[in-house]
């Protein structure tokens, strides 16, 4: 896939669990999942603006292209 | 809970269907049979003009011979027609019902899984594609030559066939009309699930 999530890699970075970030943007763990797994097909700005808030990071640190 | 309601009353109303084609289906055997051992029973039986079986209770009595079926109005009676002819006429009769049957089921199938709501799923794609396929055989079958029918008179003991038929071509119109439907349904119904599926992985 050309575009990577790196949501794994902040997440050990900041020390929080997958579980704590969910309640925190209001998403279910399930889709928490779905989106490090890198099977979401798309994700809504409200989504990655809560995630940057959460994280305190840009979106660029959580998504990343990469050629095939 | 309106959408719910309606829902299961053309359920039911798709069974009650389902219970009339399965009555028939049996009668169109038990008729087969009954009159190879009771013939009588069935002297105002005939074969409408639109390849229907029906009871004419005008009928008293079959035409014995050729020329007395000539001064008639000609109908197709049931008792004079040849064993082929009749097995081959209530069997392609009996195709038609199962397969109206399986089509109804599955659309009975196809409104129970709507009680959910929740429309845009494989299993309903799969249903229409049967559909699909069975509307299609219905129809290939209908383009075979069973409404021939040939009669048997006896003239001095010896076999006379009379072969009559009903042309019907209502079916070239009305059958692609319903495949074409079906199919439109099903494309729409499997982009349906592309877009939940892609609305579903939306995060």
């Amino acid at each position: 896939m050309a575009i990577i999530v790196n949501l794994d890699v902040m997440l050990a970075k900041r020390k929080m669990r997958s579980k704590e970030l969910a309640e925190i943007i209001g998403i279910t763990t399930a889709n928490l999942s779905i989106l490090k797994s890198g099977k979401a097909k798309a994700i809504r700005f409200s989504t990655l603006e809560a995630i940057c808030k959460a994280l305190d990071c840009q979106p660029s640190d959580i998504l990343e292209y990469q050629e095939d | 809970m309106k959408t719910e309601r309606k829902i299961i009353l053309s359920s039911h109303f798709l069974k009650f269907i389902m219970a009339i084609l399965f009555v028939t289906g049996i009668s169109l055997v038990v008729i087969y049979f009954h009159s190879l051992n009771s013939p009588e029973k069935y002297t105002s039986l005939i074969i409408s003009k639109n390849n229907g079986l029906i009871f004419d209770s005008s009928i008293k009595e079959i035409p014995k011979n050729y020329d007395e079926w000539k001064n008639t109005k000609q109908l197709i009676h049931f008792n004079l027609l040849e064993n082929f002819t009749k097995v081959r006429f209530l069997l392609s009769k009996f195709t038609n019902v199962v397969g109206y049957f399986f089509i109804i089921f599955l659309f009975h199938k196809f409104l129970k899984n709507a009680l959910t709501l929740q429309f845009f799923f494989e299993s309903n794609i799969k249903i229409l594609n049967k559909i699909l396929y069975i509307l299609l055989g219905l129809f290939l079958l209908k383009l075979l030559p069973f409404n021939l029918y040939t009669m048997v008179f006896f003239k001095n003991g010896l076999p006379h066939y009379v072969s009559k038929s009903h042309m019907d071509l209502n079916f070239l119109f009305y059958y692609p009309l319903y495949i074409i439907f079906i199919y439109l349904l099903k494309i729409v119904f499997k982009r349906g699930q592309e877009l939940k599926t892609e609305n579903d992985l939306t995060i």
